[in-house]
């Protein structure tokens, strides 16, 4: 077996790992801002490395693979930003077991 | 024209993101690739990536690249992090949202700190007010709370205060 082929099938394996840890994150996590705790930084990490093996597999894609690794690494972290916050600001979906929460605190005055 | 460097930039990595899409030297996409660059960078006044000519200064540069290491450091330690807190049969957590000054004044620079907290090891950017920046802790750090998570912001701010000046 040949160097890029171990690195091949090594980072696609890795990669769908976190990927699968970052899925079973989403379903153990017990509040929405924990779920987007495991649902941000192991998609993003799983998705890297996946990218990167495949880049092993086919190395004239590498061009297109950096493209698409620059876009998860740019809106991943975005739209999880835009998710949370959309979360707190709705009553209904806000969890009971933050410790401290300034967020709220800060806002008081404009409700 | 006071714009002239982020058009040039922004144009330049349009044609690079068109040429890595496109993977071809035929002179027809490589003309209708820069055409179409420069109209969209010149009519948006090169807003998406501003000007990059500064980062080919040397400091600037070591200080872009001791960044983007720092940043894959932390973020390798985000995967760890979550990858153990999930496989235990009763997940570690103590969650709290917590405030932190943010002292940067350009609005990429902030947008930039707050994509990189949200991608470190147990922390997330909720919101951002004013000069103000929510963080929400899957496991709140013990000692003062606002001391830590203000020293974990300021590794970020201070690293891109250089780049950015």
């Amino acid at each position: 077996m040949s160097f890029t082929s171990i690195m091949a099938h090594g980072l696609t394996g890795l990669g769908a790992l976190v990927l699968f840890a970052s899925g079973l994150g989403v379903f153990r996590m017990p509040d929405v801002f924990n779920k987007m705790h495991a649902g941000t930084k192991a998609t993003t990490l799983g998705s890297i490395l996946f990218l990167t093996g495949i880049g092993f597999f086919e190395p004239s894609w590498i061009p297109k693979l950096l493209l698409i690794v620059l876009f998860i690494v740019l809106t991943n972290p975005v739209s999880s930003h835009a998710l949370a916050r959309a979360a707190h600001n709705e009553p209904s979906e806000k969890p009971d077991n933050l410790i401290i929460d300034d967020l709220e605190n800060s806002k008081g005055g404009e409700r | 024209m006071r714009k002239a460097p982020a058009v040039v930039s922004t144009s330049v990595v349009l044609l690079g993101i068109w040429l890595s899409l496109t993977l071809s030297t035929d002179i027809q996409e490589i003309s209708i690739g820069v055409v179409v660059s420069l109209i969209i960078s010149i009519s948006t006044h090169g807003a998406l990536t501003g000007n990059l000519f500064t980062l080919l200064r040397p400091k600037k540069f070591l200080a872009a690249a001791e960044y983007v290491l720092f940043f894959l450091g932390q973020m390798v330690k985000a995967n760890i992090d979550v990858f153990f807190r999930i496989f235990r049969p009763v997940i570690p957590i103590r969650p709290g949202i917590v405030k932190a000054k943010l002292r940067l004044k350009s609005e990429r620079a902030k947008a930039i700190v707050a994509n990189s907290i949200t991608l470190t090891p147990g922390t997330i950017t909720i919101d951002i007010i004013d000069d103000e920046i929510f963080v929400h802790w899957v496991f709140l750090p013990g000692g003062d709370v606002h001391e830590q998570t203000q020293s974990m912001v300021d590794s970020f701010a201070v690293r891109l205060e250089k780049i950015f000046e």
